[in-house]
């Protein structure tokens, strides 16, 4: 389903035949600029099948939270749509969650290259993807340090290093921004995707992605225009908005 | 055969491929310490593995091989099925039961040993909701199976059978052979050193895209089945055991001959040993187990041994055996003592591996 308004997505969603979790949630409101927050603790104490809102082929994933982890499920179709990773040929894409990792070798072959994953052994990781000749990679914080050994075996700067996560730590990424020509900082959570890009150079101001909709009061609320299985519709990402500054 | 393998993935890695898709690198599992890569292609909606499917629960240990799968998906031409749940073995903690009761899957992918573990967090209903197990890689004993269909009540079992590099070796299951016994794949020539009507497995096949490989043995024991199965097809192979002489996988562990090795040198008492792996159900999960037998006894010892190899012995790559004993994945080791030297030809394969 192409991208919707959001007006449109609200009605679509509150009429729905698959699920009547938003339209619980919000009640008669139908505003879209009123309508209640949802928030990860409520997505995650309802059960996967009672928050759906398509039938269409998906790769689950289990997101890790606080309460309870939560299954979050997206078509390959629309987390194709996601903008994850730089430009590079032979991405590696070695994030410290397995189902992060499947998900964004996915995305990878979504845009025409063939992804070498990381494996949980990371020496075995590492020789495999410096035989596979890799020219970017798709990381996250805590996997960043872990890959000194990679970046100290490689013939040439990455073509662009990305680092997807909901904290960044600055001192420490540039410590290995020498490593590749572009390190690209991509804010994001698995169940909404990305919600903001910068880079290191440029870490004052953070892009935020095509018609993807920011209310940045004191957390990040983000809505996206497009009918997803958990559509991203007012959804309190917890993150605090202080932190970055957000521009077209 | 690598050298082969190496010079034509070096020509893949020099241009980007007409259909990303259909490409992808199948990763070998390391027991012989060095990773290795070979290119593996999968022409669009070619198999069959995921019909019927709704909701697959792919147990697999290596990322490579989950990313296949969930390629392979990716690749069906069939809109709204299968929606697929990974796992990894680090997910199989204390909640993970919330997140598989949820899912519900109508069929589960993957190795005995991964599902098995798997299936001490199923529900009774969850359990009662698959109906489909597809089994790989490892040998499936009487008792691991009969534990299958406690668990799994209305599911039908079957067996696929993968040889490390090699890929696929077996067709998959036709539904008439038992489990363990397989049809050989299209292309697929398999020969076996036949001793007393068993011996090594030998096949020969195209591994890749451009090569081929004549009897490469696969460090299984088997036999030729006699027989004309229903679905028409008269040669069919069985695989008995494994000709455990470097490493033994076990409850999703791998022990090594020069880990086990390393290990026993630090206990210069001990001047020989061997280790036996299996399962063992307790309590409605399987459990791995190894028992050490050595040679001089040193029973006032005991419990000193089995501190110090327990502590020391590793597993997988980050954890011990008593990391594993303690989040209950392996019993206690259990030691025994020889009164003899071990006979010879035990004593050319440390590491055993008895199914369930």
């Amino acid at each position: 389903m192409n991208d919707l308004s959001l007006d449109a997505l609200v009605e679509l969603v509150r009429t729905s035949d698959h699920s009547t979790f938003y339209r619980d949630h919000w009640g008669a409101e139908t505003r879209f600029e009123r309508l209640r927050p949802m928030t990860r603790e409520k997505v995650a104490q309802t059960p996967w099948n009672a928050r759906r809102y398509s039938r269409q082929k998906s790769l689950l994933k289990i997101v890790p939270f606080s309460s309870r982890p939560f299954l979050s499920e997206w078509t390959l179709t629309d987390s194709a749509l996601e903008s994850y990773g730089g430009e590079g040929e032979r991405p590696l894409v070695y994030l410290s969650n397995p189902h992060e990792r499947l998900e964004k070798s996915l995305w990878c072959y979504a845009q025409g290259r063939v992804p070498v994953i990381g494996e949980s052994v990371i020496d075995a990781g590492i020789r495999i993807a410096l035989k596979c000749r890799i020219d970017s990679l798709l990381t996250d914080m805590a996997m960043l340090p872990r890959l000194g050994a990679l970046f100290g075996a490689l013939d040439a700067p990455l073509v662009s290093l990305s680092i997807i996560d909901t904290e960044f730590d600055y001192v420490r990424i540039e410590s290995f921004a020498r490593y590749a020509r572009t390190t690209r900082l991509v804010l994001a959570l698995p169940e909404t995707g990305v919600i903001g890009a910068s880079s290191i150079d440029t870490r004052e101001h953070w892009h935020v992605p095509h018609r993807c909709h920011l209310d940045t009061a004191e957390t990040i609320v983000i809505s996206k225009p497009r009918l997803f299985s958990l559509p991203i519709i007012r959804y309190d990402t917890g993150i605090s908005s202080r932190a970055f500054r957000f521009s077209r | 055969m690598w050298a082969a393998l190496d010079r034509e993935l070096d020509v893949f890695l020099q241009e980007r491929p007409h259909n990303a898709k259909e490409w992808a690198f199948r990763v070998s599992s390391g027991t012989t310490g060095v990773p290795r890569v070979k290119l593996t292609r999968y022409e669009a909606g070619a198999t069959k593995r995921f019909d019927g499917t709704r909701k697959a629960l792919v147990c697999m240990g290596a990322d490579s091989a989950r990313l296949r799968n969930a390629l392979i998906m990716d690749n069906l031409k069939y809109p709204d099925s299968p929606h697929i749940l990974a796992v990894a073995a680090s997910d199989l903690n204390d909640s993970f039961s919330v997140v598989i009761n949820e899912f519900q899957p109508d069929s589960l992918f993957g190795f005995p040993s991964l599902i098995s573990r798997v299936a001490s967090y199923v529900s009774k209903e969850t359990g009662a909701s698959v109906t489909r197990l597809v089994l790989y890689g490892e040998r499936v004993g009487a008792s691991m199976e009969a534990f299958f269909r406690e668990r799994f009540p209305r599911a039908t079992l079957s067996m696929t059978y993968n040889a490390g590099e090699l890929g696929p070796v077996s067709r998959p299951s036709c539904g008439f052979l038992p489990l363990n016994q397989y049809h050989p794949r299209d292309g697929v020539t398999i020969t076996i050193d036949q001793e007393g009507g068993e011996g090594m497995i030998r096949v020969s096949k195209n591994i890749s895209p451009s090569i081929r490989v004549e009897n490469i043995e696969t460090g299984d024991i088997g036999r030729f089945v006699d027989m004309q199965c229903p679905c028409g097809r008269s040669v069919a192979f069985e695989i008995v055991g494994r000709d455990n002489v470097d490493y033994v996988k076990v409850a999703g562990a791998i022990l090594t001959v020069d880990e086990s090795d390393r290990v026993m040198r630090l206990l210069p008492s001990i001047e020989d040993y061997h280790i036996d792996a299996s399962l063992e159900v307790v309590e409605g999960a399987l459990l791995g187990k190894l028992r050490l037998s050595i040679f001089p006894p040193h029973k006032h010892d005991e419990e000193t041994i089995r501190e110090q190899v327990s502590k020391e012995l590793r597993l997988t790559p980050t954890r011990t055996l008593s990391d594993l004993v303690r989040d209950g994945i392996f019993k206690p080791l259990e030691i025994r003592w020889q009164e003899q030297p071990f006979p010879a030809s035990v004593k050319r394969k440390k590491l055993s591996f008895t199914p369930l």
